[in-house]
């Protein structure tokens, strides 16, 4: 294990704007490349669940790049021209696991 | 120059065990070893209404109490052990306290009190413990370990000691040791002792993922590639991508065929382990083709399952997964890295 780390993210925009997965999969590889250069965005990256009325999704990313990945998402500032952050809420190595967390359960 | 390293950047690698059994005893030791679960969630393929008797099973008794501003040393006292330690099983866990920077509590339905401390409140507190697995190179948190079953300790020494930690607020849950006695003796135990006691309640929800490719558990399944169509299937993900797919490249395990409806049951509160082998006792045989569920313990308790010290790195993210097919029986057990780090 694991061949898998996933991501739980949310895209705040400073200017709302409809976001389709698509364009948000452009962006994220974007932000990759502009990183780690062509070799580093070759990574399947996949977006695994999308809402796009809360902006957030799940990405899936093989472990070996988890770390690669989340340096480049925090370091994203724009999507679309628009000055945006990634929030990354929960990662884990479990898929499963992103069903919620004990942290933020109200008893 | 030579280009620094910045390939090998690695994320601390998880466990992920699997085991198969022919009966349900290992099954049951297993699931009585995790002392603390918040999260249950339930797989049943083709099946479209949810029976009552399923749902109920964690819903209906299953009730927990909060405790506001708990004194600690409150649970050392002569009348609590006597009662509520010794008797039946008591599971108690401190809340809003987080492992890697505070100080964490619980009780283990065995009797055993767990301590997880910073340094400072270790060294004000003046009992004996030992350094946690987590933090041997600089020392600076602590678990103390005291079995309160056996009465081999000082009485009034733990309950002098524990009156120096701050109050805390806890989750707390006890099994009366006959059907005579209420669960709720435990409340009434600190309502009496001037404490806000609020009773909580598991939350619970449903939903049906439709037409999907469902794994069929051959004889040698690749489990890593069910937890994780599981995963999809609880978290009600997008089934629609394919290789080619530039979004979504995600697809069901080989040899998956299509079915009407997959049922995802999930709820969240505070479990027993007994309460979670009531479920799986219910759920055992109620489906042709498979079962599958999914416990997750809690981020922050101090253990995961008997004296195994839980850690926290980036998640806390322990679970066990039961897959039932008829006889057979496969558990999964994922567990965060291990590892210690450098500071």
């Amino acid at each position: 294990m694991s061949n898998y780390c996933y991501i739980v993210i949310q895209l705040i925009l400073t200017k709302a704007v409809e976001v389709t997965p698509v364009y948000l999969k452009k962006n994220i590889l974007e932000s990759v490349k502009q990183l780690f250069g062509e070799v580093g965005a070759s990574v399947n990256i996949d977006l695994l669940k999308f809402n796009s009325q809360t902006l957030e999704g799940i990405l899936r990313v093989p472990s070996c790049h988890f770390i690669k990945l989340r340096a480049s998402l925090v370091l994203s500032g724009y999507y679309e021209g628009i000055q945006c952050t990634y929030l990354i809420k929960k990662t884990s190595s479990l898929l499963l696991a992103l069903q919620g967390d004990s942290r933020d359960y109200k008893h | 120059m030579q280009n620094p390293e910045v390939w090998s950047f690695h994320e601390p690698p998880p466990t992920f065990k699997t085991e198969k059994f022919l009966d349900t005893q290992p099954t049951i030791r297993h699931v009585e070893q995790f002392h603390f679960n918040h999260l249950v969630s339930v797989v049943i393929p083709d099946c479209l209404k949810t029976p009552e008797q399923l749902q109920n099973v964690l819903s209906i008794d299953c009730e927990y109490y909060k405790v506001d501003q708990l004194k600690f040393c409150e649970i050392a006292s002569v009348e609590f052990i006597e009662n509520f330690i010794r008797k039946g099983k008591l599971s108690l866990l401190s809340i809003n306290t987080r492992i890697d920077c505070d100080n964490c509590y619980a009780i283990t339905p065995h009797g055993k009190l767990i301590l997880s401390l910073t340094k400072d409140t270790y060294q004000a507190l003046g009992l004996e413990g030992k350094v946690s697995h987590f933090t041997h190179r600089n020392r600076d948190r602590f678990i103390i370990n005291v079995d309160l079953k056996d009465g081999k300790f000082s009485k009034q020494k733990l309950q002098k000691a524990l009156k120096r930690l701050p109050e805390v607020a806890v989750i707390v849950s006890w099994e009366p040791p006959d059907n005579t006695i209420c669960p709720s003796s435990i409340a009434k135990y600190f309502h009496q002792l001037d404490y806000e006691v609020r009773v909580c309640e598991p939350s619970f929800r449903s939903h049906v993922v439709y037409s999907v490719k469902t794994p069929i558990l051959e004889t040698e399944p690749d489990l890593e590639a069910f937890t994780e169509w599981m995963g999809m299937a609880c978290l009600d993900g997008d089934f629609s991508g394919n290789m080619d797919n530039y979004v979504n490249s995600y697809e069901p395990p080989e040899g998956s065929i299509t079915l009407g409806q997959v049922r995802v049951l999930v709820w969240r509160g505070f479990y027993q382990p007994n309460q979670v082998l009531r479920l799986l006792h219910t759920l055992r045989n109620m489906n042709e083709m498979w079962c599958a569920v999914y416990v997750q313990g809690f981020s922050d308790a101090p253990v995961i399952d008997r004296e195994e010290e839980q850690g926290f790195f980036t998640n806390g993210d322990n679970g066990n997964v039961i897959i039932m097919k008829n006889k057979d029986f496969w558990l999964c057990k994922h567990r965060c890295s291990a590892k210690r780090y450098k500071s």
